[in-house]
């Protein structure tokens, strides 16, 4: 067969075409539709993630002190931190307790917009995580243009075994976010002290049925912010068939929380 | 979307609908999934207008669309066929079996019954190259891949193409 028999061939094979059925405007108005839908559902992520922030706060702004923590944390004892320089052996009658006033708020130096936090915490995840690909980012307003204190937002992508998002929540040093309180109803593996004196914390949520793990990683940075990402074995926005492993391990997620970039303010 | 953008986009939704269902007509070989993936290719299309880096080669990106819209289709559960890799069987007589009804169809266009045979993506490149009368580099970038792909992609599907019309060819006549 030529080329040239070919090309008529396909010439002729639609040549009993059916009257075409096309409404162009039924066709707008489904677009419509589609359009309007994405945006609820992004809505609803971001309150989400607002009110997974607001809850993880709850315990401290009830008043929670370091006595009365969650199960398994023995106040008394004193809390051995381990680093990697000059391992220092922390007493909580000699240290000032954790949630007391943090250091004020360094001048604005953050990425104050919503999209370039959003490309720039994309771009640190393909670099931490180079076989994913990334779907979309979406954050809210950082900066001064943002009042309740959190920047909160997602970068969703696709890796072997699905799509998924990580979550990140940026607190200001005024929200005063404690590591007791990142804890709270979590399980925190022993705290992590870096050498430049800011901690690591490290929590995994599992739901009652074991099915839905969440692990994050909470950055408590020396000016008072805190930088809390979170990886999902699901996707916490649109649901989902449930993966076999977190989509992020712990380093990962300590990566991006400790990225000197990812600030909002 | 704005006004003058939607209406923009009605123009060239009118205006292209029929040659993209005729070109996904080639990809599945049924009009009617040709016209939804047709009217999924535009909604998705509808989605993206408001971009305006790609509008000067809104056909060309319509196609694209197109192209991955049937691809996913063709990935989906479903939709999943059987590999014909094997040798192909004497067609005896295809009025008995139901699952060959469609190609009675098709019998009386060989060249299409023939193409349906051809593995996807080789038959993507067929229709693209053949039908759309796309230069290779615009095949190319249409499928993501580089142009040495699309060569050694052509001159598979047309080897593919070749054999099955001659199968076909030869099912025809142990049936007649």
């Amino acid at each position: 067969m030529s080329e040239g028999e070919l090309r008529e061939g396909l010439r002729a094979a639609v040549g009993d075409e059916p009257p075409l059925r096309f409404d162009p405007d039924e066709l707008i108005r489904r677009g419509r539709h589609e359009r309007k839908r994405r945006r609820a559902l992004v809505a609803v992520g971001v309150a989400t993630l607002a009110l997974t922030g607001t809850v993880l706060s709850l315990p401290g702004l009830l008043g929670l002190r370091s006595g009365d923590g969650p199960p398994g944390f023995d106040a008394a004892a004193p809390p051995v931190l381990t680093t990697t320089v000059a391992p220092p052996v922390l007493t909580t009658t000699a240290a000032p307790p954790v949630d007391t006033t943090p250091e004020p708020t360094s001048s604005p130096r953050g990425i104050a917009d919503a999209k370039l936090l959003g490309a720039y915490a994309s771009q640190r995840l393909l670099t931490i995580a180079p076989e994913v690909k990334v779907l979309r980012a979406e954050f809210t307003e950082p900066g001064a243009r943002d009042r309740s204190g959190h920047v909160t937002g997602f970068v969703q992508f696709v890796d072997r075994e699905g799509v998924t998002r990580v979550t990140a929540q940026l607190s200001a040093p005024s929200m005063r976010v404690t590591r007791e309180r990142f804890c709270a109803g979590a399980t925190c593996s022993e705290p992590h002290r870096l050498n430049d004196g800011s901690h690591l914390e490290s929590a995994a949520v599992v739901d009652p049925k074991g099915k839905l793990i969440t692990h994050s990683v909470a950055h408590f940075r020396l000016d008072g912010s805190v930088v809390q990402v979170s990886a999902y074995n699901f996707d916490p926005v649109d649901g989902g068939g449930v993966r076999r492993t977190v989509s992020l391990d712990n380093d990962q997620l300590a990566k991006l929380a400790t990225d000197p970039g990812l600030v909002a303010w | 979307m704005r006004k003058a953008d939607e209406q923009g986009f009605r123009e060239f939704a009118v205006q292209h609908a029929a040659s993209l269902r005729r070109t996904a007509y080639l990809f599945c070989g049924d009009w009617h999934m040709a016209e939804d993936l047709m009217q999924a290719s535009l909604l998705k299309l509808y989605q993206a207008w408001h971009r305006i880096e790609w509008r000067d080669h809104a056909s060309a990106y319509a196609r694209k669309v197109l192209l991955r819209t049937w691809l996913d289709e063709k990935r989906r559960p479903w939709r999943r066929a059987e590999q014909r890799d094997g040798e192909v069987p004497d067609v005896a007589d295809a009025a008995a079996d139901p699952e060959r009804a469609g190609e009675q169809l098709w019998a009386r266009d060989l060249v299409h019954a023939a193409l349906l045979r051809v593995p996807p993506r080789q038959r993507a490149v067929l229709v693209l190259r053949y039908f759309e009368d796309l230069p290779v580099n615009e095949v190319a970038v249409l499928m993501g891949c580089t142009e040495g792909t699309v060569k050694s992609q052509t001159a598979r599907g047309l080897v593919a193409l070749r054999n099955a019309v001659e199968e076909l060819g030869r099912g025809a006549v142990v049936a007649s």
